[in-house]
């Protein structure tokens, strides 16, 4: 027994020591260190900035890849551009620090402009940044970057209104992504929900999409509506999409007011489309894998997954506008900023590199479109012929000018939280849609009073 | 016997036997305690002051150079609310329950094993908590200050409650079963304690896909023999024991092992004697293994409960907290209000909270499971 | 001699033919069985990760019910090997991790000695103060101890992700309830013979805990290597991570839905080291101590 201990007691002194050999060997192989600006001095024109950003990590099949054509995800086309950026001749190289996982990005942004040592550029959701601009630490950029030669009024409306907030501009929009309506034409067609040019014919009432649905149930016994009913909140975009088409807002800016009569129709439409035109049962994976397999005719997502359901749906598919069927449009929409976070201490270099990053990737907003399926926020890119050429994006052009964004309001997001199980409560739960809409009304506004 | 040491003397005249406190003893125990004591307030006794400290501020997790004393008002927003009032029948099965934990506190002050002061002690509190303070609610036009607070404390007291004495019972139970020599038992140990190796992220990605009805083996199970798959996670009733049974499936091995170390330090000569004596196998259960293991059950038991009050990753990836809330856990509501809500101050002082209720529950836990010497 | 053995042990016929049909062969034979049935039932959720890592992402989309693989491939386990960075993941994992239990081991091990066998003044205070550092949840304590390391600037370090680990509690309270359980007989004789406190601790105290320090050493172990909060706001820099949030960080949005196999190839390159870790391990758990009966 004594010798088993001195054999793992060797193991330890030896992995101790190669490991502080090894730390002594990293650090010196390492990336400048990026929070002090002495390293700028000697070489003038050479600037590393860090770049924070979810989208996931895919070095490995971007490894040296600067044509972004080649781009099959999200992660792709961003790295395929990072890439082409530090490979120009610009005199800023960027690195990229992590590649969170989603849902744990916010976690450790918080956490390092907590400690005083944020990223030069991070990207943000549009909900979540009056929570961080609010509370100072996001650098207005708008005159800033018409320095660098953006032209902030080629954004579309939405975008634009995204990164405003008290008059200024936060950052550099990157895209609106928003809620489509996945059709499977063919299921359309058995059904005969066709016009005479072949597309899908949009209701124009909810009397209309409840028929349409009992129309594709009984002659095709396949499932009319799916989409997540519970993993993401899905349904709560709906939700938003629904009140604003009745010309009502979940939000004036101060306080929220979901209980309304807008809001009570739509959690009425939603229910009846649970019950007798979908499964509640069904979350994101499923409901998608139902759509693929050829099992639903009308699938609610998003416009992140367009370019991957051209590919794999083995149907005539096209991705539509939410349609409008309380008179004016609504659709839920949010947006990919770029910000810079507001250093403790501002290293000119660094924020002139931070600026000429973000000026590039405003450049890259049509490669960005095309890549992914979300929508360009540049009326130009919109109106380019590459960009209308990819698959499917005339079909839904509408969303691109009226998408209905999420109030601009800190705390939104606890707020969302709260709307999202609320509303979930009255189809998976039962409870009643009066308390939950009452009840979310509550709780939302203890959220954005924090 | 072989010596221990080289050479040295015998110690003449009076030799400290470990019994007493003595100057030489002192010196030896916080040589050895030093170490590890260095570290602990370092990296943990430091940080949770601050954190205690942060408790009594309004304090932003972004701007942390922008505090604001406040005193005792985080708590007094987590616990209070708006039009309180108070009655006799709020909540009554719950404080009916409570109150029931009363009669093995009176027993055994009966039987001698719980002295009377702590006794009286117990039922003072348990009184004061369910007969008196449960009785407080919001009103009509009231609310509590934070909807969330209670609802989550009272989902991690009752997820507690129903992973201990599972996930406890079964790891004694698999530990007596795998406590044997032979060569296969050591890959049925393996296989038994496999889960515990994965990380909550694949954890949650396995079992959600699991229970999902239409994807999932169970969904196939359930259509195997002939019935309607049940979706457990979406449905109000089944979504916390779906959570404890993947919770068990995950970290049941931990006991086990914990329970297998312990039954080898009980005595086998005892067993032998026993037998010869013709006792069968439940009263050497009863009169060996059960006291031999008493040393091991408090630690499991209290760490467990430990555990359990803390749980956290698999309610935020696999329920994020629902369905309607059933689901949402004290830690839940920390890290929302923490990281989401970016109060920093207030996470601290529910924190404070939490830690203070486990210290008591642990703190009856050592004094009720005592070993006898 | 074991539980199950003291059962069935009764006095039989003893030689022969005959014992082969000992009902104590044969009971304990079902039993046997029953268990391993009871353990295939118990892994089936194992057996279906390793299945759909092997199976292909694009098929994983609508069929994902069956326990065998569907299109076979071992492309997402190659993915995840090849991957540029993930040996180096594993290395820092390994390391981290390594250091991390062995010290965790001496320094609770030492802690737990003192705590179970030294009387001495103020134990009834520092002991309940030591167990109280389990209770605190970590997420509350986790943005003072990033602050305190960020001003000491050692964030991206193997140290800074090494040091607030080894300060365990739990260590220290395994470590005290299992070595207040071994008899003072051996010890008080060493004591008597003027064994200083140290060759008691590290001759006898340590041998004979041995099981309570291989599961120590376990739980550290798995404990540290799928730690994920703190990594990954201390570890920022792609070649600093750790397998844990290296592989998370390869994740997309609605990774699930997209690339299910994928996922599962990385849980089980994750998981792997740990598995064999325990196989190597367990049998230190319930190997004899021979108390009582003689010296070693």
């Amino acid at each position: 027994m004594l010798k088993s201990r001195k054999s793992l007691t060797q193991l330890f002194a030896v992995s101790a020591i190669s490991a502080l050999v090894l730390t002594g060997c990293v650090s010196v192989v390492d990336e400048e260190p990026t929070t002090t600006g002495s390293t700028s001095t000697v070489a003038a024109e050479e600037v590393t900035i860090t770049l924070a950003r979810f989208f996931g990590d895919c070095d490995d099949t971007t490894e040296g890849v600067t044509d972004v054509s080649l781009a099959t995800s999200e992660c792709e086309v961003i790295q395929i551009l990072t890439n082409a950026f530090n490979a120009a001749d610009n005199g800023v190289t960027v690195e990229k620090l992590g590649g969170q996982a989603w849902g744990d990005y916010y976690t450790q942004l918080g956490t390092t402009l907590s400690g005083g040592t944020p990223p030069d550029v991070a990207v943000m959701h549009q909900h979540r940044l009056p929570d961080y601009v609010s509370r100072g630490v996001i650098t207005p950029v708008g005159d800033l970057l018409t320095a660098e030669g953006v032209d902030w009024a080629d954004y579309t409306a939405p975008a634009l209104g995204a990164v405003t907030y008290e008059g200024d501009y936060y950052g550099v929009p990157f895209d609106i992504h928003g809620s489509l309506w996945h059709v499977n034409v063919d299921i359309y067609k058995a059904a005969g929900l066709i016009d005479e040019s072949g597309m899908p014919i949009m209701p124009d009432t909810a009397a209309e999409l409840i028929s349409q649905c009992k129309a594709v149930q009984s002659t095709t016994g396949k499932q009319f509506f799916a989409h997540d009913w519970f993993e993401f909140g899905v349904g709560a975009r709906l939700f938003l999409g629904l009140v604003t088409q009745q010309g009502g807002e979940l939000s004036d800016g101060v306080s929220a007011n979901p209980d309304s009569p807008e809001g009570a129709e739509a959690l009425r439409l939603l229910n009846q489309l649970a019950t007798e035109c979908s499964n509640p049962e069904q979350g994101y994976t499923d409901s998608q894998a139902s759509f693929l397999a050829g099992d639903v005719a009308v699938l609610h997502n998003g416009t992140w997954v367009v370019d991957q359901y051209v590919r794999e749906a083995g149907f005539n598919y096209m991705a539509m506008d939410i349609p409008s069927i309380y008179g004016g449009f609504g659709s839920w929409g949010d947006s990919h900023l770029w910000v810079m976070p507001t250093q403790s201490d501002v290293d000119p270099a660094k924020q002139a590199g931070a600026l000429k990053f973000m000026k590039f990737l405003y450049d890259s907003v049509g490669d960005w479109a095309i890549g992914t399926g979300h929508i360009a926020p540049r009326t130009s890119i919109l109106e380019s012929a590459a960009y209308t050429d990819a698959p499917q994006r005339s079909n839904y052009a509408g969303t691109a000018s009226k998408a209905s964004m999420v109030p601009a309001v800190a705390g939104w997001a606890g707020a969302w939280d709260a709307l999202n199980e609320e509303l979930q409560a009255t189809w998976i739960a039962g409870k009643s849609q009066s308390q939950a809409l009452a009840d979310a009304e509550a709780r939302m506004n203890e959220q954005l009073a924090k | 016997m072989t010596s221990l040491y080289s050479g040295r003397k015998p110690r003449t005249g009076k030799v400290s036997l470990g019994k007493v406190e003595s100057r030489e003893n002192n010196r030896a125990a916080w040589g050895f305690l030093l170490p590890f004591l260095l570290v602990y307030f370092a990296f943990l006794i430091y940080p949770i002051g601050q954190a205690v400290v942060m408790g009594f501020y309004d304090l932003d997790l972004l701007v942390i150079t922008d505090r604001v004393f406040i005193g005792f008002d985080n708590y007094f927003r987590m616990f209070w609310g708006s039009n309180m009032v108070w009655d006799l029948a709020s909540m009554l099965e719950w404080r009916i329950a409570g109150m029931l934990l009363i009669v093995p506190i009176a027993l055994g002050m009966r039987s001698g094993r719980v002295a009377k002061v702590e006794g009286v002690l117990y039922i003072s509190l348990l009184t004061g908590i369910f007969a008196l303070l449960m009785g407080f609610h919001p009103g009509l036009d009231g609310r509590w200050n934070d909807s969330q607070f209670w609802l989550s404390f009272g989902n991690t007291v009752l997820f507690v409650a129903l992973s201990t004495p599972l996930i406890v019972g079964f790891g004694l139970l698999l530990a007596l079963a795998l406590h044997r020599p032979g060569k296969w038992v050591g890959v049925l140990r393996t296989l038994f304690f496999a889960p515990y190796v994965l990380s909550v992220s694949v954890l949650t990605l396995i079992w959600a896909f699991m229970l999902n009805p239409q994807l999932g083996l169970v969904g196939e199970l359930f259509r195997a023999i002939g019935l309607e798959p049940v979706s457990f996670l979406t449905n109000p009733a089944l979504a916390m024991p779906a959570i404890v049974v993947t919770t068990l499936w995950w970290t049941v091995g931990f006991n086990v092992v914990l329970f297998l170390a312990g039954l080898q330090d009980i005595d086998k000569n005892l067993y032998e004697a026993a037998n010869l004596d013709g006792a069968g196998a439940v009263k050497s259960f009863t009169n060996i293994t059960v006291p031999g293991l008493q040393r091991t059950t408090l630690l499991v038991v209290v760490l467990q409960v430990i555990a359990s009050f803390q749980i956290f990753g698999q309610v935020f990836i696999m329920t994020r907290g629902g369905p309607n809330g059933a689901t949402r856990v004290s830690i839940q509501h920390i890290y929302e209000s923490g990281f989401r809500d970016l109060e920093l101050g207030y996470a601290s002082a529910m924190s404070v909270f939490l830690f203070l209720v486990m210290v008591a529950f642990s703190a009856i836990q050592f004094r009720l499971l005592r070993s006898e010497k | 001699m074991t539980l199950e053995s003291s059962i069935l042990e009764a006095p039989r016929a003893k030689s022969g033919f005959k014992s082969l049909f000992r009902p104590r062969k044969i009971r304990s034979a079902l039993f046997l069985a029953f268990l391993t049935v009871a353990a295939l039932v118990w892994i089936l959720p194992l057996v279906w990760m390793f299945s759909l890592s092997v199976s292909a992402n694009e098929t994983l989309q609508s069929q994902t019910t069956s326990l065998l693989p569907v299109d076979f491939t071992i492309d997402n386990l190659l993915g995840v090997m090849q991957g540029g960075l993930t040996t180096r993941w594993l290395f820092n994992s390994l390391v981290v991790t390594s250091l991390t239990t062995g010290i965790t081991l001496v320094l609770s091990a030492m802690a737990g000695y003192a705590f179970a066998r030294i009387p001495f003044y103020g134990k009834k205070v520092v002991f309940p103060l030591v167990l109280a550092g389990l209770m605190v949840p970590r997420e509350a304590m986790f943005i003072p101890l990033f602050l305190m390391f960020a001003e000491a600037d050692i964030h991206n370090s193997y140290e800074a992700l090494i040091l607030p680990r080894i300060a365990a509690p739990l260590g220290v309270f395994i470590m005290t309830q299992f070595m207040a359980a071994i008899p003072a007989d051996i010890e008080e004789a060493a004591r008597v013979d003027g064994a200083s406190r140290w060759v008691i601790f590290w001759r006898i105290m340590m041998p004979m805990s041995f099981p309570a320090l291989t599961a120590l050493g376990i739980f550290t172990y798995i404990l540290t290597w799928n730690d994920f909060l703190w990594p990954l706001v201390s570890a920022t820099q792609r070649d600093m991570f750790t397998i844990t949030t290296g592989l998370a960080s390869l994740q997309g949005n609605f990774a699930q839905a997209t690339e299910l196999g994928s996922l599962m190839a990385r849980g089980v390159v994750a998981s792997l080291p740990l598995l064999i870790l325990f196989l190597i391990f367990q049998k230190q758990l319930v190997r004899g101590i021979s108390i009582g009966s003689g010296g070693k």
